[in-house]
């Protein structure tokens, strides 16, 4: 599974990446921001979105909406990993389509459940 | 008596004459009234004037100030700055060290558990059963206690999360001092201090960062991944 990690912190995108390691999924990339990360979505077959909303240039939540209204992106599972933790903000990012949502500071367990679950509900479907 | 006191009592006065006097002496009485009143607000206006003006004055011929905005606060930012730094070569260290210890750990653990099989293929047949068996304890426990290495690795390197928190949060003040410093400089130049700010270019962050328990307002804010999941969960996820 391709997975790309999207955090303006190089700190986190190391963390979730070891983290993803320790869970099997060794294809992983980075990007720094929204801006960067849309095109590489949209040049690279990814299985998987991983990404923090604060960031300089394009946030999250504007890289969820345009992967959302993206006809080849559109499907594409995505989870937040944010400190962002407004209960105005996570009603938000789930109207405009996240499939999960951790707040920071989260455990390595954390991000075993969500990444569980996520794929849980899309095999469902 | 003070003033509020003082217009109470005038108004009670007031109003007893305009009782047993006529409509148009009456006016004349409040007209009169009301007059007295401005002219006091007038003149409180005027010292308040008067004040401001004096405190101008005098800002801008504090040079603190004026330093201040030179120097002081852009140090301020420098030094938050160097924070953020810091913290994040250390965290880049440690994480370096985790991802080169994290392989060696489950190498032990994976070496520990192959001669352990080995070993046990072996018991019996093997002429000296005792080391054979204590062989087996010990590898047993390497590869337990190289499990549990690998564990606490992962703990150390999800404790290194703090950089991008801490991170986010001084960031959020020095976009504050900022704005600190710019808003002085605009009050410098308003009162005449020939200065060359420098330009800021303003980012629009709709995201407010990490809650800082304590400070913000907690009833916002969602307490954890427990709160957040029930959230989720009346959304329907």
């Amino acid at each position: 599974m391709k997975i790309l990690v999207v955090d303006d912190f190089s700190t986190m995108r190391r963390i979730i990446k070891n983290l993803l390691r320790d869970l099997g999924f060794n294809n992983t990339s980075e990007a720094d921001d929204g801006a960067t990360a849309l095109p590489i979505l949209q040049n690279g077959n990814f299985d998987f979105l991983i990404t923090d909303w604060n960031m300089p240039g394009m946030q999250g939540i504007d890289l969820l909406k345009a992967v959302r209204s993206d006809a080849k992106l559109e499907k594409l599972p995505v989870l937040m990993v944010t400190a962002e933790s407004k209960r105005d903000q996570i009603v938000e990012a789930a109207q405009a389509g996240v499939n999960g949502y951790i707040v920071k500071p989260f455990t390595a367990v954390t991000l075993k459940e969500k990444i569980e679950k996520v794929f849980e509900r899309i095999d469902a479907e | 008596m003070d003033m509020y006191e003082e217009y109470k009592l005038r108004l009670r006065n007031l109003l007893q004459e305009m009782e047993v006097s006529s409509e148009k002496d009456g006016m004349a009485t409040l007209d009169a009234f009301v007059k007295d009143y401005e002219e006091g607000l007038y003149n409180q206006i005027g010292r308040l004037t008067r004040q401001l003006h004096d405190s101008l004055n005098t800002f801008k011929d504090d040079e603190k100030i004026f330093s201040l905005t030179k120097e002081d606060i852009p140090s301020a930012k420098e030094r938050l700055k160097y924070v953020v730094d810091v913290t994040e070569q250390a965290t880049q260290k440690v994480l370096g060290i985790i991802e080169n210890s994290i392989p060696l750990s489950l190498e032990i653990s994976e070496g520990a558990s192959g001669l352990h099989n080995r070993w046990t293929k072996l018991s019996g047949a093997a002429g000296s059963p005792e080391i054979a068996s204590s062989t087996k304890t010990f590898l047993a426990g390497v590869g337990e206690n190289a499990s549990i290495l690998h564990g606490h690795l992962t703990e150390i390197l999800m404790a290194q999360e703090f950089q991008d928190i801490t991170g986010q949060i001084i960031k959020k003040v020095i976009d504050l001092v900022q704005d600190v410093e710019d808003n002085l400089v605009r009050l410098i130049k308003l009162t005449g201090h020939v200065n060359t700010p420098r330009e800021k270019d303003k980012e629009n962050i709709k995201a407010s960062g990490p809650c800082v328990p304590e400070i913000d307002d907690q009833a916002v804010y969602t307490s954890g991944q427990d709160d957040v999941d029930q959230l989720l969960a009346s959304l329907g996820f």
